[in-house]
């Protein structure tokens, strides 16, 4: 699909058809696309694990269950609970088992090199010394987060792109720390509900935001970014800008699903 | 651009063309991009800052500068500073969101919703997050010379909220024809140069520019293996991989060569020639 399409079409997905799987090799993509994403010193902080509703039993879904996730845990056939593993960065420098910046691998490649000052003298005599191991004494380190959440984003937008329905929703700690055997130095990211959609593609149109000009600035932090109509005319008929939610059939469609999935309906 | 065209052509870009400027429809192509990424519970953290280097002063360059960024953040045109506004876990606890959602059709009384459950428990779920006990400094010392502190679970969304954001700028970059990094600047110089509020928490800002390197960049870059990475079931029962997927997504254009190129290091030293760097 194309990319601005791709975009545009992500939803956070409420209603998934229970009775359809997931093929495995669709689960498989998500995954690829995660390890593709961009990730400081090329450490693996993100982690991620597969979980079908099928396989659990009714008490570990209900273990697992959030008051904001309770329903999809019934009804996604596929969740993935992605993870910011607080271990890597040690691992990376202690371990060097693979190819990170902390090995040295990435000089080796040439993706770091000297016109940027990168040797592996410099590695040796200051990143590693001043950069990388200061810390690491207290222990497990929390900073991996926010490449964690960009590699399941990556996973969120490879799953738009398979033609599937994804939402994010957290997920019970502890639970999945008991029933799934998770490491105490993995942290929540998000769990990320996979299935194919029972509503439209288009679910309820495109969720509002708070405006642009409050979340984007130029050149400092009190200045807005101001856009421009052609641009967003571009990237309307691109597929990125849609219909915004509401769209007017929403109430009934939503009703429909309701029956159809045995769910409350209001 | 097809999608999976763009995750494979993804690199952490270090070499850019300096002396050509990133026209403000692109910027502002790759802003869109990101106003549509989804919220972590919702919430409205996230603040972006577009920053043009020429705009800056040199000292304003050199205070930005950082050990591992020297070179490249004075080859980029264009700088994003992604921000998460950690008092926007404190204003979602209003529940305006979650009623604003309700009323669009995207959160409805088939999962519960209902004014009852936003009050009763959605909204408490937020404080619980919120007023967690276990406390970290989000940052540089603000006005009064000491860091705020806030709960872990905060940041720790926040920072969710943040790395979301940066992965749909790369993309978006990626489509735009254009070359990005997530680097990293000096936080506290950054916040003084930005006017950065303290209640904003930072990450890695990301370098656009135009091409200066090949667009390979010298390969995918290697990682370690699959199986280390993903489970299934439980962990330690390593997700398989079917190489007939691989094999897909290389024909797709997501896999691709990985580095490195035999060509790699004549690259880097003619790059080093045409920008004045050393070699």
């Amino acid at each position: 699909m194309e990319f601005n399409r791709v975009i545009g079409n992500q939803r956070s997905f409420q209603y998934f058809l229970p009775w359809r799987p997931v093929e495995r090799p669709k689960v498989q993509v998500i995954l690829e696309a995660g390890r593709l994403a961009s990730r400081a010193v090329n450490t693996a902080f993100s982690k991620a694990l597969v979980i079908y509703r099928d396989t659990l039993t009714q008490a570990e879904r209900d273990a697992l269950k959030t008051p904001l996730s309770a329903v999809f845990f019934d009804t996604a056939p596929v969740c993935i609970l992605w993870y910011n593993d607080m271990d890597a960065r040690r691992v990376a420098v202690q371990e060097q088992k693979w190819p990170t910046v902390a090995s040295g691998a990435l000089v080796e490649i040439g993706a770091l090199g000297p016109p940027h000052g990168w040797s592996h003298r410099y590695v040796q005599q200051v990143v590693l010394p001043e950069v990388l191991t200061p810390g690491l004494d207290a222990g497990p380190q929390r900073g991996g987060n926010p490449d964690a959440a960009l590699a399941m984003a990556q996973g969120l937008l490879a799953a738009v792109d398979e033609g599937l329905a994804v939402c994010l929703a957290p997920f019970d700690e502890a639970a999945a720390r008991e029933i799934l055997r998770v490491p105490d130095t993995w942290e929540q990211v998000s769990a990320m509900f996979v299935g194919y959609p029972a509503e439209s593609a288009e679910a309820a149109g495109q969720e509002p935001r708070p405006p642009f000009e409050s979340m984007f600035f130029e050149q400092n932090a009190t200045e807005p970014f101001v856009p421009v109509a052609k641009v967003t005319e571009r990237l309307r008929e691109a597929g990125l800008i849609q219909r915004a939610a509401p769209v007017p059939w929403r109430e009934r469609e939503v009703r429909a699903l309701s029956r159809m999935l045995g769910l409350p309906q209001e | 651009m097809e999608f999976k065209s763009v995750v494979g052509s993804r690199r952490s870009i270090r070499f850019f063309d300096p002396w050509r400027e990133v026209e403000r429809e692109k910027i502002q192509a790759i802003l869109e991009a990101i106003y549509r990424a989804p919220r972590i519970l919702e919430v409205d953290f996230l603040r972006v800052v577009v920053v043009h280097r020429d705009r800056l002063t040199p000292e304003q360059m050199a205070t930005l500068k950082t050990p591992t960024t020297t070179a490249q953040l004075d080859m980029a045109s264009v700088y994003i500073f992604f921000y998460a506004d950690v008092d926007a876990l404190e204003r979602a606890t209003s529940g305006a969101t979650y009623r604003e959602l309700m009323a669009a059709g995207v959160l409805n009384s088939s999962h519960g919703w209902s004014e009852e459950f936003v009050e009763g428990t959605a909204v408490p779920y937020l404080r619980k997050l919120l007023d967690d006990g276990s406390r970290a400094p989000m940052g540089p010392p603000g006005a009064d010379g000491t860091p705020r502190l806030v709960s872990r679970e905060t940041l720790r969304l926040a920072r969710s909220a943040i790395g979301i954001a940066q992965d749909y700028a790369q993309l978006a970059a990626v489509e735009q024809g254009l070359g990005a990094q997530l680097s990293s600047v000096s936080v506290p110089a950054a916040k003084v140069v930005l006017g950065i509020p303290d209640s904003w928490a930072a990450s890695s800002p990301m370098l656009l520019g135009y091409h200066g390197e090949s667009r390979e960049a010298g390969g995918q870059r290697p990682r370690e293996p699959f199986e280390e990475d993903f489970f299934e079931l439980r962990y330690g029962n390593p997700f398989y991989r079917e190489p007939a997927v691989v094999e897909q997504l290389r024909a797709a254009g997501m896999i691709q060569a990985e580095a490195p190129f035999a060509w790699r290091m004549d690259e880097v030293r003619g790059l080093a020639r045409k920008f004045g760097l050393p070699d």
